[in-house]
């Protein structure tokens, strides 16, 4: 290919001469010092790479997560309380669509209504060229604007946001309302919301204390396991929406075969959604007794 | 005769399923009077448990619901109450204990919540003072150490325990009628002993009227002042507890009896009663025990027979009292 004096002093760089155990042993050691390595794109320290995008992510994930949970719970419970009405079958047309609909095509569709067509929010990006030589304190603009009292910024930033965290959420939403609408069916048909009923409790009070409590302990199961696809998802939503997050970060990544920040960018969303299933596990003991460590 | 309490009269509820409809109670009626236990006694799918959600009308609607009749409480006909007014009556009035006491109790409340619950919905209860009966009905239920019983969730109390926690659920606000539904079948037969002894105490303290369900003779024998056979949806004989066993009148009736194990009894094989409870969607022709009765005429298989009043109290359904018998 070229000059073997290059590749060679190129390989001694990144240590790729050495056999891949040595490599990978390098790495661990690296890795439990607080060292990812470093961008072979940026030239950076994978781990301050990832420290200036994550506050990005963070925000659109949550705000995806508050959107689904929002609204899988909210079309769940319709569903369930309209079993087998019209509500019921409209919102698993949607539910169905939520998880059908690819990301990148739902991202384009999106961006050509409410962006080219509407115009009622900004294409792409995090925040409006006004604001891009500002430095943020913390780099959580939504934190910051509110910290800082700056409602321009605010309202910036959250037009920026809508959009790809709608289209984020859309398949979690989906899954949610499924497994919310058929563990509340499935709690409705117990045993003990019958002793419920004999006790002259109202058809509410029996759906409110009864089934709910019940039929929402496998949704939250299920949010954890979707909270890892959330963040996988950011990839294809932050490149389409250029938005600078580690999604975006990723896709670069990999596309300039920039092996540190790859490895870099799935520990670290392998770290999250392993602290988010602890989180759910920690929940569940919280809402079942009969689970206990 | 007593002060009625309920009247059943001419009951009919039913289920539509993708096979049809099955008429599950077909057309019953009985009277209990205050203070009585009424026993009600037949296989699986005869239609016990379906009267007894229909009088606490409870049916899983729309599939099920009650076509006909009238269900007299005190006079007032429950079938004609809205839900609403219905609910007042559930747990104040009529109460009443399921067969499963392992999944008859939600998991994720403690037993003193579900008992208090009851106290803060039906008599306005402050959450403390609920709690503080709570435990009294515990310790009414004969729950050991009923303080820190109060605490503990359903599964972490034995079969026995839960279905006393269910019991004090349901007289709670010291009902008229409780309804128990095969209160004992899922318990062992020691545990089926003390619950049943609880039961009687606890009506004969509290002047409750009764209703038991259950597919046992023995039980009946032990609890009931008055009994109905029910097969296939009817009555198929009904009178007092001393009259049904001891001349009792009907082919079905003796073969329940028949199917008990004795002691004494020298054969290796149970005795059964031949054949199976027919489908309610292909009920037979004429008498609908008639496939499985040794008597069966030519006429039981073409008359359906009538609930005849054999002697005083003592009615039966079968062709064998019936003039046409004598004729044929």
């Amino acid at each position: 290919m070229s000059d073997p004096e290059i590749v060679a002093a190129y390989e001694a760089k990144w240590g790729l001469d050495q056999p891949l155990p040595v490599q990978y042993i390098n790495y661990m050691k690296n890795l439990f010092q607080g060292d990812l390595g470093t961008s072979i794109r940026t030239k950076q320290p994978v781990l301050s790479d990832l420290a200036q995008y994550i506050p990005a992510t963070f925000e659109m994930a949550t705000f995806a997560t508050l959107i689904s949970i929002i609204l899988g719970l909210l079309f769940g419970l319709l569903s369930a309380a309209r079993h087998n009405k019209l509500p019921d079958h409209v919102l698993r047309v949607i539910s169905l669509m939520g998880i059908s609909i690819p990301a990148f095509w739902l991202s384009i569709l999106c961006l050509y209504f409410f962006y080219l067509r509407l115009g009622i929010v900004p294409g792409s990006g995090r925040v409006s060229a006004e604001w891009l030589g500002a430095s943020f304190p913390t780099g959580f603009l939504i934190f910051d604007a509110i910290t800082y009292g700056e409602p321009d910024l605010l309202r910036d930033a959250l037009s920026h946001l809508i959009l790809p965290s709608f289209v984020l959420a859309a398949s979690t939403m989906g899954i949610l309302t499924r497994t919310v609408r058929s563990s509340m069916l499935e709690a409705m048909q117990q045993d003990y919301v019958r002793t419920a009923r004999a006790k002259g409790l109202s058809e509410g009070r029996v759906l409110r204390h009864h089934v709910l409590k019940n039929g929402l302990i496998p949704s939250v199961t299920m949010f954890g396991l979707s909270y890892g696809s959330l963040l996988g998802g950011t990839v294809l939503v932050e490149t389409i929406f250029s938005y600078p997050g580690i999604g975006l970060y990723a896709y670069k990544a990999a596309s300039t075969l920039d092996f540190p920040a790859i490895m870099g960018t799935t520990l670290f969303i392998a770290a999250v959604n392993v602290l988010m299933n602890f989180f759910v596990d920690i929940i569940y003991a919280l809402i079942d007794p009969r689970i206990r460590y | 005769m007593g002060e009625v309490l309920l009247e059943v009269k001419d009951l009919r509820t039913q289920f539509s399923t993708e096979h049809g409809i099955a008429p599950a109670v077909d057309g019953i009626s009985f009277q209990l009077e205050k203070g009585k236990t009424l026993g009600i006694v037949g296989e699986s799918g005869s239609g016990k448990s379906v009267t007894s959600l229909s009088i606490m009308r409870l049916l899983q609607e729309p599939a099920g619901r009650i076509a006909g009749g009238q269900i007299l409480f005190k006079g007032e006909d429950l079938v004609k109450l809205s839900e609403k007014e219905m609910q007042n009556i559930r747990g104040a009035h009529i109460s009443m204990i399921f067969q499963e006491p392992m999944t008859a109790l939600n998991p994720v409340y403690t037993v003193g919540e579900q008992i208090a619950k009851v106290f803060m919905v039906r008599q306005k209860m402050k959450k403390k003072q609920a709690r503080q009966k709570a435990i009294e009905m515990l310790a009414l239920v004969g729950i050991p150490s009923p303080e820190t019983r109060v605490d503990n969730y359903p599964h972490q109390l034995s079969g026995g325990m839960r279905q006393r926690v269910v019991i004090a659920i349901a007289l709670a606000c010291n009902p008229e009628l409780l309804i128990a539904d095969e209160p004992t079948t899922a318990l062992d037969v020691t545990i089926q002993a003390q619950i049943l002894e609880l039961m009687k105490n606890l009506q004969k303290k509290l002047k409750t009227s009764m209703i038991m369900i259950t597919h046992d003779l023995g039980i009946i024998y032990e609890m009931a002042d008055e009994v109905l056979v029910m097969y296939c949806g009817q009555i198929v004989e009904s009178g007092s507890m001393q009259e049904v066993f001891h001349h009792m009148l009907h082919p079905y009736t003796e073969g329940l009896m028949h199917s008990i194990p004795r002691l004494s009894d020298e054969a290796e094989e149970l005795s059964t009663i031949e054949g199976i409870v027919p489908s309610l969607y292909e009920l037979p022709k004429g008498c609908r025990f008639h496939p499985r009765c040794p008597y069966a005429r030519k006429l039981c298989q073409t008359e359906e027979p009538e609930l005849l009043e054999v002697s005083p109290g003592h009615c039966s359904r079968c062709h064998r009292y019936s003039d046409m018998w004598k004729e044929g």
